[in-house]
């Protein structure tokens, strides 16, 4: 085995940065920010191992999945993610898949970015809610996400119906957690310059999502109002988690149970669609809006 | 005023019920249950006692083998005792008895011997009187230690006797140490600061202790095997027990890289080792086998080249030790939670040298550290006069 497959390899890699983490940790016993940063780390890593055994396990007992409902679901929303993916395959040296695989040292430099400004609540348990609860999430709407249910055509995919279909995979599309980061750390991004670059990646992470194959654009949407639910929890604000958490899982059950209903009227499915948005962009308005109070010392406004 | 809930106090209530549960269910089931007692790591001592006993070879894997299938055991071969030859005496015992005969007794030894360690660390923690060395007595991996009849309680009694004795009488602490010389791999970094330490203090006392606690071991071992170590270079010759993977880095490390490659799980414990003097040198002055040595022991769990889930039970001196500091709720509250992830987990279709076993032995180092960290910030009441001043000076 060649010396630089062995250190590519995820599995070395991820040992490496735990050893190397833990060794900074320990370099100052005091601070209680290192042992979080760390924990974060480790958290994310075994989370991966957990998350792939269940969802794995999840998927094989019930090989139902809603890809082809959230395709059907795009289309009448106006929107099709593989006609935004074959539009960005012709970027050459498409650099999107950057941002997608990006995730995880972005929650952890976010943390720092996040950790600069007082009283911002806390951005880990923001990422142990999501990462608690997305997995919960994926369960009520089950799918794969375009690349993992049409192959090799998910570019240009057979026509099929409306309708659950049976699939092996792991169900992890619906909502995108992927989004629901980013949004995070738009919601903790606390000054002018880092609340653009939160933007961009933003903007970056839906376009890699769907430039990947790995969501549809319908996904992103309720993935917004995971990302206000999860943030809200990290900042302690619980009536506005509770709002977000019931929007979420009005799309999670709405998907799952109405889809018929949806697809049969479009313009339903899109006035949700931009009512979900813009409670989003209302409550990142009011988070903003917020900052030089919190950053004074007072109490988060709900 | 009006008091703060603390989420702390029923997780960790549920905790100690779930743990206190297993344990319970189980010691009962077990004197009445011959897959029960012959499915348990206790089966490999067993076998080996009757090895001892019967004059054959303990380090026989096809003897040991037939012994354990006649016995009830249903699993493949490969289930051996790999502890060195100073270890044999302490199975000699069970060669006497049947293996129903034996099993509840064993468990029961390995719970008396954690409840004595988890006492004696308690009293030399001070004893704060809020019972919270429950936390040690429930400690999963050792809870789950006594539930499969395995040897890591005896590290952690030979620990806390060390920890107990080592000012006072500096050869009886040494010669507790042989009990941590049967797993000697899980404190690498830890031996190697020892023996530092010992040099740079003039303790030889301890040494002379250890030295001449293993030679009556091994003395007992040759009168009950005078053959024991040739068998055991043999076996160590022709086993590959060290391909096997356990759920610890330095085996993720090999079997990612190139599983034949048998020093790839040695790399982490090298760099525990560097780590250690790296840490020890400039506390050398100033060294406290509690609090430091509590560090210690969870970085050489962590970096250990061998390792199972039960062998964690030697975190617990760590684990009280922050406890006995009064970390703050949140902290509390997240050992409650990591108990509790493991109680579920041992119960769930993971297998014992599965990979998911892999995060206890960083959550205890992270947890610690947290915990101190959390108390310092807090404010520490004072400690009792009867701590040593370099105990109670610290967190």
């Amino acid at each position: 085995m060649r010396a630089i497959d062995a250190l590519l390899n995820p599995t070395v890699l991820a040992i490496v940065a735990l050893f190397l983490s833990v060794l900074w940790m320990l370099r100052d016993e005091k601070d209680k920010a290192r042992v979080e940063l760390v924990f974060a780390l480790a958290l994310n890593l075994f989370y991966g191992m957990f998350f792939n055994f269940f969802m794995t396990g999840e998927g094989a007992i019930f090989p139902w999945k809603f890809d082809h409902v959230l395709v059907w679901l795009d289309a009448s929303l106006g929107i099709r993610a593989i006609s935004i993916a074959r539009a960005l395959q012709n970027i050459p040296h498409n650099p999107l898949w950057v941002f997608y695989d990006a995730m995880v040292p972005m929650m952890i430099a976010w943390y720092f970015v996040a950790r600069q400004r007082p009283n911002r609540g806390s951005i880990i348990l923001a990422y142990a809610t999501e990462l608690v609860s997305g997995p919960l999430l994926y369960m009520i709407v089950p799918a794969c996400g375009p690349i993992y249910t049409f192959g090799k055509q998910w570019l240009r995919p057979p026509t099929f119906p409306p309708e659950v279909v049976r699939l092996t995979g792991m169900p992890n599309a619906f909502p995108s957690l992927h989004v629901g980061t980013a949004f995070v750390f738009v919601m903790f991004a606390p000054g002018k310059i880092w609340k653009a670059v939160a933007l961009l990646f933003l903007a970056a992470t839906c376009l890699a999502t769907l430039s990947t194959g790995e969501h549809y654009v319908i996904d992103l949407i309720p993935g917004l109002a995971f990302g206000v639910f999860v943030s809200a929890i990290g900042m302690r604000n619980y009536r506005r988690a509770g709002c977000f958490l019931a929007l979420t899982l009005s799309w999670s059950l709405g998907v799952r149970f109405g889809y018929t209903i949806l697809l049969a009227h479009p313009m339903l499915l899109r006035s949700l669609a931009g009512l979900t948005v813009m409670a989003a962009a209302f409550a990142l308005g009011r988070q903003w809006s917020a900052a030089p109070a919190l950053e004074a010392g007072h109490d988060i406004p709900a | 005023m009006k008091q703060q809930y603390d989420i702390s106090v029923p997780l960790t209530a549920i905790a100690y019920a779930l743990a206190i549960l297993y344990t319970v269910l189980f010691l009962c089931l077990l004197p009445f249950n011959r897959q029960t007692v012959a499915r348990r790591d206790f089966i490999v001592y067993w076998a080996t006692g009757q090895q001892l006993v019967h004059h054959g070879n303990p380090y026989d894997p096809a003897g040991i083998n037939q012994i354990e299938h006649d016995a009830g055991f249903s699993g493949g071969a490969g289930y051996y005792m790999r502890n060195a030859p100073w270890a044999l005496p302490l199975a000699l015992p069970l060669g006497y008895a049947s293996p129903m005969a034996a099993a509840l007794p064993w468990s029961l030894l390995m719970l008396g011997l954690l409840v004595a360690s988890v006492r004696i660390l308690w009293k030399l923690l001070g004893s704060p009187g809020n019972h919270r060395e429950w936390l040690g007595v429930c400690f999963p991996p050792a809870l789950f230690c006594v539930v499969l009849g395995q040897t890591s309680i005896f590290l952690l009694f030979g620990l806390a006797l060390f920890l107990r004795l080592h000012k006072t009488r500096p050869f009886a602490a040494g010669a507790a140490l042989w009990l941590c010389s049967i797993k000697p791999h899980l404190f690498l970094p830890f031996v190697l600061v020892l023996l530092l330490w010992i040099v740079l203090t003039r303790g030889y006392r301890i040494l002379a202790g250890g030295v001449a606690a293993m030679a009556a071991g091994s003395l007992v071992t040759a009168w009950i095997d005078p053959a024991a170590w040739s068998q055991y270079a043999y076996y160590m010759r022709t086993s590959v027990v060290t391909r096997e993977f356990t759920p610890c880095f330095g085996d993720l490390l090999r079997d990612s890289i190139h599983p034949a490659w048998e020093w790839l799980a040695f790399v982490p414990a090298v760099l525990g080792c560097i780590w250690a003097l790296a840490y020890f040198w400039p506390r050398r002055h100033a060294w406290d086998w509690l609090e430091q040595g509590s560090l210690l022991v969870l970085v050489s769990l962590l970096v250990a080249p061998f390792g199972w889930i039960f062998d964690q039970s030697v975190a617990i001196p760590a684990i009280l030790f922050a406890v006995a500091r009064k970390p703050s709720q949140a902290a509390l509250a997240g050992l409650a939670i990591l108990y509790l992830l493991l109680e579920v987990q041992v119960v769930s279709p993971f297998p014992l040298a599965s990979a998911a076993y892999l995060w206890p032995a960083p959550a205890w180092l992270i947890w610690y550290l947290y915990a101190r960290a959390s108390c310092r910030k807090a404010g520490v009441t004072p400690m009792p006069a009867s701590l040593s001043p370099s105990v109670s000076s610290s967190c």
